[in-house]
């Protein structure tokens, strides 16, 4: 038994979690991602409110800014769970008569082959940091949220990954996305769905994204329900699990009709829907959401985000791009050069989003 | 050829006399085997040649018994669990004719007696006395190699010296954690002496002194075959590292001891048991945003380390379904205690004396440690703290915190409202909440509040873990970390003190010291590497230099360490993606007959594909294999039967693959939500039938692997005549005529049957006519019924559709007769009736015409609609206090009403289906028929009731059931 330095601490957990823990400390994203799979693989399922919880508590002490890693741990675990290491589904064991609510469960260990040869690592292994070998553990190359694997020469490594015990989930599965729709057009779909609902009584908990707010601060656009009128992107808490997402109408602060998300069976989220919606309304209404391009280092490019996107675009980018640590931003990918051209059309066709001017 | 032989046999008996020389002359003198001949692979080629060469012409020689030994243990290496004599006789030309397998046994006996050759032990050996010499010489069979790696793997951080260097407490741990493996692999952990001699071997090898427990080729060449296997190799490699780590270490844990607690030393036994952490947690959860209303729920803790421990509960712990006091729904699946943690709902709140956990099997060991572990703390108050996930969690005490939020429960009633608490709605009988919102600085008032709800205040000084959070952390000092961690605690104090002292172990020797302190500071503490096992750090504080220090009692942290579980395929209890199994481990033929429960649970809505595949033969090709259509989540037990039913069993070629067949895998697949692969082996019992198909007809063969010297007798019962038994010669092999038949073999305490389907040329074929002869209207005709329904219930069916047909008109038949038996001629022929006109009147008057009984039917006719949805276990209470009522069952003291719950369900077992009612009653058997036929009006209720639900529920039955709605669980 002894005294140990905070320093002392973050460097031998950073160990624990098989990471560098001479480049990075239990602040750094990767050790976050680290301990978010950790805690998934002895707490869930569970709400995301758990697992931020069992990740931030243990760091008092070992930080300055318990606050700024709270929100870190919250936007890694949405990373996380876009990424397909965490699944967000309703509750399995919940029955008719019960909530349905939405909690958080661990995705099994699992792999995504890319065409270079190189796997995506995908889920969470109980009581282990990974599901492989150690030889192959050690390989592993850490980015933030995301694990990636490249093959030695003469290596096969979907084929070893299978033979391990992972499960393979092809790309096309995993990148799947919603089929092109103009802003317009899914606007008028989910409000012919709007119109078509039942009236609503009054809803709890509701808070709206306020379309009139600076699209370039997400938190920013959440408000309370007041006197508005009008159709909202909305969520509302829930006693147990994540909050629901909806497309609501109102008059004067009352709710007259509701929408849950998804409406497109469970394959997505509800937030993915509703994200994707308020793009459109934003599109739309001529004010649509940002974002910045702005050289990385060598032929890189770094696009910023400034407000969250549906997990299918954050999968994207995590098969092509890096994300990385940007300030100013939500979130921020980095892009080989050669690949900008494309993925800027991709943002402007798919997400409606407007490119900021360069400084 | 015969020199060759000779040959050999010197070569041999040299080298396992040698072996035999160094072994004896090392401490502990362990056992030789056969496999460890010190032939190479080309040697063996060889030996074999020459033993195949000489019994071709001639049977066996005394003067070659160690080539055979040596022969057939090395069959025994590649043995993968298919029938060892129907190989080794394809491989042995000659062997039938010249060959004798009772030889082969005294081959081994002499090596035994002459080399110190190990002796097979345990219950699997005693039932297979032959194969099992063979099979226990071959050490560890390829297809086992692996799970012992994993098991060896698991158990690593509970090594210590004195652990390796004793292979049988090695063996009693590997054995203790086989739970989870194949049937084949829990029969080899019987044999713990092996088991740890190989194990301690695996573990040490190169290191000094591992040539005293397997000769180093045969070790390497064990080794070698595992290291072909990346997964296997990783595990062994992770299991070495620990056991070199810890080879040195002594004295350090649990399973260094030597013994396993005993039920008479209770003391020690507690002891024990609060290592395990096994104790249930309460935990409420909010059923609003307000924070009115909760939902209290027991969270149980993962069994496995109890049975890890305390070996003797295996059997109930994997093989018997858990009630949870309180809870609302049905018990828990068998086995499902032991994978992972689970959290039950409670409807009623569990009283203070009663056992929280209790399995339907009893137990009086397994009663004493849930008696000791699994019971509510000390009412009537728990307090909860409401932690920032919303969730509120139990306190071990009842101190609390400002600025905290709490929930605290009374099961005494509800307690008086004050200006400070709000009273909270439990959706629970029997408990009732009130909500505390501290504020961060407590008042007068306050203080008062808290004195009247009996609460106190927890000290200022805070510990949690540091960096990462355990397995487990209650918040209140109490948590669970793995093996392979070091445990780093921190601690805070808000006031002034001159310093902190640190101390592990009960003498609390040499405390570290932790000063200066600042108020409000953090400081760590690393712990040592600690073994599996609770171990406590004991926190005091001391105010001046020079004064004595205060231990902070309600502060000490309890940490318990267990070992990290390794990952392996399949969906996790973490996942979204749950398959519920009953049994556990289901046979192939409890597969394919609908004897087990399967529930795969997920994602309302979302798709799980399915294929099955059929193996005649490890590592080869499926036989059959077919994906299923795929199945929306949730999936029912009965949907899956359904679904298996119509897509697989009916399919021709599955029928003729699965009476070959001698295991299957079923893969459930639901994309990224996860996969799981079934594995399930043909049952392997000393005595069975073995069915092939020929081109019009079957034969069976019976296969004898008891080595019991004595014959086995062999009868055929037809399908018209279900209860007489025509007496067969035994032969080889039965080519089945044109009718078919049951086929019954015994031997000692051993029987097998087989159900054979007729010829089926046209419709006429399905069905059949079974004819059961008059017979005195005695207790003894229908426990003899009662018999030959057990025999009939439990043969084994083939593939095809048409036996189980068969078997469910006999069985039908013999349930008719029983009925007849005991209700008399005037009920069979309501049934007649009523049969014709559709409806139950007519069997209501028949129910009983006795004027004090007559409304028995009455309330029946009014009441089998609501009946008809309910459990077994639900209509067995209702016709027991229905005849209790009526004093057809007397009511004058406790014992009545359960003998009046017991002769109801024999009742009823009866009349719905009485394949299931002669192990159920075991030696009752005759007391109860006995009783009915005293009482023919609870009979005559039953079958009422029986035949009411089937026609309610549209007589919509499973192949394997009679009556619809009847099945016994």
């Amino acid at each position: 038994m002894r005294r140990l330095t905070a320093e002392e601490v973050n460097a031998q957990k950073v160990r624990e979690l098989g990471l560098d823990s001479t480049a990075l400390d239990l602040a750094s994203t990767e050790a976050i991602c680290g301990a978010l799979r950790r805690v998934a693989g002895f707490l869930c399922p569970c709400t995301a409110a758990t697992l931020v919880r069992s990740v931030v508590r243990p760091l008092r002490g070992l930080v300055e800014d318990i606050d700024g890693v709270r929100n870190a741990v919250e936007e890694m675990l949405e990373a996380m769970t876009a990424h397909g290491d965490i699944l967000e589904q309703s509750d399995v064991e919940g029955d008719a008569t019960h909530i349905a609510g939405k909690l958080l469960y661990a995705a099994p260990a699992s792999f995504v082959p890319r065409e270079s040869g190189a796997v995506i690592l995908l889920g969470v292994a109980a009581d282990q940091n990974t599901a492989l070998p150690d030889e192959l553990e050690r390989r592993i190359e850490h980015i933030s949220h995301l694990r990636r694997l490249s093959p030695l020469p003469g290596e096969n490594l979907p084929r070893d990954l299978v033979q391990l015990g992972l499960v393979e989930v092809s790309d096309g599965r995993w990148l799947r996305a919603p089929r092109p729709e103009a802003p317009a057009q899914l606007l008028s779909r989910i409000e012919n769905l709007l119109d078509a609902a039942q009236p609503s009584h009054d809803v709890p908990g509701l808070l709206l994204l306020d379309p009139e707010r600076a699209v370039r601060y997400y938190r920013g656009r959440w408000v309370e329900v007041r006197s508005q009128t009008g159709k909202f992107v909305g969520r509302r808490s829930q006693a147990y699990g994540a909050p629901l997402w909806s497309y609501v109408q109102l008059r004067g602060g009352n709710p007259e009709r509701l929408v849950d998300f998804p409406v497109d069976g469970n394959r997505w989220r509800g937030c993915d829907e509703a994200w994707r919606l308020q793009m459109a309304i934003d599109a739309v209404r001529g004010e649509p959401q940002k974002f910045r391009v702005h050289p990385g280092p060598g032929a890189t490019r770094i696009f910023e985000f400034f407000s969250p996107v549906p997990m299918w675009a954050r999968r994207r980018w995590d098969a092509v791009g890096e994300p990385v640590l940007s300030s100013g931003c939500l979130f921020a990918y980095k892009f080989p050069l050669e690949e900008c051209g494309e993925e800027v059309r991709f943002v402007h066709d798919e997400l409606w989003l407007e490119e900021l001017p360069r400084a | 050829m015969d020199a060759s032989l000779l040959e050999w046999e010197a070569r041999l008996a040299d080298h396992f006399a040698e072996l035999y020389r160094r072994r004896r002359s090392s401490a502990l003198s362990h056992p030789i085997f056969a496999l460890e001949h010190g032939l190479d692979l080309s040697e063996i080629n060889s030996l074999s040649q020459a033993v195949r060469a000489h019994i071709l012409i001639k049977p066996p020689l005394k003067s070659h018994r160690l080539t055979w030994v040596v022969y057939s243990s090395e069959l025994g290496y590649r043995y993968s669990g298919d029938e060892y004599w129907q190989t080794f006789e394809s491989e042995t030309p000659g062997w039938t004719l010249n060959g004798n397998r009772y030889w082969i046994r005294e081959c081994y006996r002499h090596f035994q007696r002459q080399f110190g050759g190990a002796v097979p032990t345990g219950a699997w050996a005693a039932h297979f006395s032959i194969i099992c010499w063979p099979i226990t010489h071959a050490i560890l069979p390829k297809d086992l190699q692996r799970q012992l790696a994993r098991i060896l793997y698991e158990v690593r951080h509970s090594f210590t010296g004195e652990l390796l260097e004793s292979p049988t407490t090695l063996g009693e741990l590997v054995s203790a954690r086989s739970w989870s493996a194949t049937s084949r692999f829990q029969n080899l952990a019987q044999e713990t002496q092996l088991v740890g001699q190989i194990s301690a071997a695996l573990l040490l090898q190169g290191e000094r002194g591992s040539d005293d427990l397997l000769h180093p080729t045969t070790l390497h060449r064990i080794a070698g075959d595992l290291d072909r296997e990346r997964r296997a190799r990783e595990w062994l490699r992770g299991a070495r590292q620990s056991a070199k780590e810890r080879a040195q270490v002594r004295g350090l844990g649990i399973l260094g001891r030597s013994r396993m607690p005993a039920i008479n030393r209770p003391e020690e036994a507690r002891k024990e048991i609060a290592t395990l952490g096994i104790e249930p947690r309460l935990v409420l959860r909010p059923t609003d945003l307000q924070g009115a209303s909760w939902e209290p729920s027991l969270e149980i803790s993962d069994l496995s380390h109890l049975l890890l421990r305390f070996p003797g509960t295996r059997e109930i712990l994997t093989g018997s379904r858990c009630t949870v006091a309180g809870a609302a729904g049905r018990p828990l699946a068998r086995g499902r205690c032991l994978h992972g943690a689970q959290r039950i709902r409670l409807s009623r709140w569990p009283r203070a004396d009663e056992v929280l956990i209790q399995f339907e099997q009893r137990d009086t060991q397994l009663d004493y440690l849930l008696r000791t572990e699994c019971l509510l703390r000390p009412g009537p108050l728990w307090l909860f703290r409401i932690a920032s996930d919303g969730l509120a969690y139990e306190l071990r005490s009842l101190r609390v915190r400002p600025g905290e939020r709490y929930i605290l429960v009374n099961s005494d009633g509800p307690p008086e409202s004050t200006q400070h608490t709000i009273s909270t709605d439990l959706q629970c009988e029997g408990a009732y909440g009130t909500l505390l919102d501290l504020p961060s600085v407590i008042t007068h008032d306050w203080e008062e509040t808290l004195r009247s709800l009996g609460l106190g205040r927890a000290k200022t000084i805070d510990v949690w873990p540091a960096g990462l959070a355990p397995v487990v952390w209650d918040g209140e000092g109490h948590g669970e970390w793995l093996a392979s961690e070091q445990p780093c605690l921190a601690v805070c104090v808000d006031h002034a003190v001159d310093a902190i002292m640190v101390s592990m172990g009960e003498k609390a020797d040499h405390p570290l010291e932790l000063s200066p302190i600042t108020p409000g500071e953090v400081l760590f503490v690393e712990l040592p590497q600690l073994p599996v096992g609770l171990h406590q750090v004991h926190f005091a504080k001391r105010t001046c230099a020079d004064t004595d220090t205060e231990v902070l009692g309600d502060l000490d942290v309890v940490i318990r360490i267990r070992e990290a579980r390794p990952w392996s395929p399949g969906v996790s209890s973490s996942g979204p993606f749950v398959v519920q199994l009953d049994p556990p481990e289901p046979s192939l033929e409890q597969l394919w007959e609908g004897h087990v429960q399967v529930v795969i649970r997920g994602p309302a809505g979302r798709s799980v594909a399915s294929e099955i595949s059929i193996f005649e033969r490890e590592g080869e090709p499926a036989t059959f294999s077919k994906r299923l259509p795929q199945m929306k989540l949730p999936v029912s037990t009965d949907s899956w039967w359904s679904h298996f039913e119509k897509h697989f069993r009916k399919v021709k070629k599955a029928e003729e693959a699965y009476d070959a067949a001698r295991f299957c895998e079923v893969s459930l697949t639901a994309d990224e939500l996860g996969r799981i692969t079934l594995r399930c082996e043909r049952d392997f019992t000393p005595l069975r039938w073995a069915l092939r198909r020929r081109d019009c007809g079957y034969k069976v063969r019976l296969l004898d692997d008891s080595g019991d010297g004595t014959q086995p007798t062999v009868t055929r019962l037809s399908f018209e005549s279900p209860i007489i038994e025509e007496k067969m010669d035994l032969v080889a092999e039965y080519d089945v005529a044109e009718p078919g038949g049951m086929f019954v073999s015994r031997l000692g305490q051993l029987t097998a049957a087989i159900i054979v389907p007729p010829v089926v040329r046209g419709f006429e074929d399905l069905g059949c006519t079974p004819r059961i002869d008059a017979a005195p209207r005695s207790p003894e005709s229908i426990i003899r019924i009662v018999r030959y329904a057990d025999l009939w219930g439990r043969a084994r069916l083939p593939g095809g559709f048409i036996s189980a047909m068969r078997k469910r008109d006999v069985l039908l038949a013999l349930d008719s007769h029983i009925t007849h038996l005991v209700c008399g001629d005037n009920w069979t022929r309501a049934e007649v009736a009523a049969r014709k006109d559709g409806g139950v009147s007519t069997l209501k008057d028949a129910v009983s015409r006795r004027r004090d009984e007559v409304a028995i039917g009455v309330v029946l006719e009014r009441d089998f609609a609501d009946l008809a949805t309910r459990a077994c276990r639900e209509r067995v209470s209702r016709i027991a206090s229905l005849l209790t009522k009526f004093h057809v069952l007397p009511s004058t003291s406790p014992s009545d009403e359960a003998s009046a719950l017991w002769l109801s369900e024999l009742a009823l077992r009866l009349a719905s289906n009485p394949a299931v009612v002669q192990v159920w009653a075991g030696d009752q058997l005759r007391v109860g028929v006995n009783r009915l036929m005293e009482s023919p009006t609870l009979m005559r209720a039953a079958r009422f009731l029986v035949l009411s639900t089937d026609r309610y529920l549209q007589s919509n039955v499973r192949i394997d059931q009679l009556y619809a709605g009847w099945e016994w669980r």
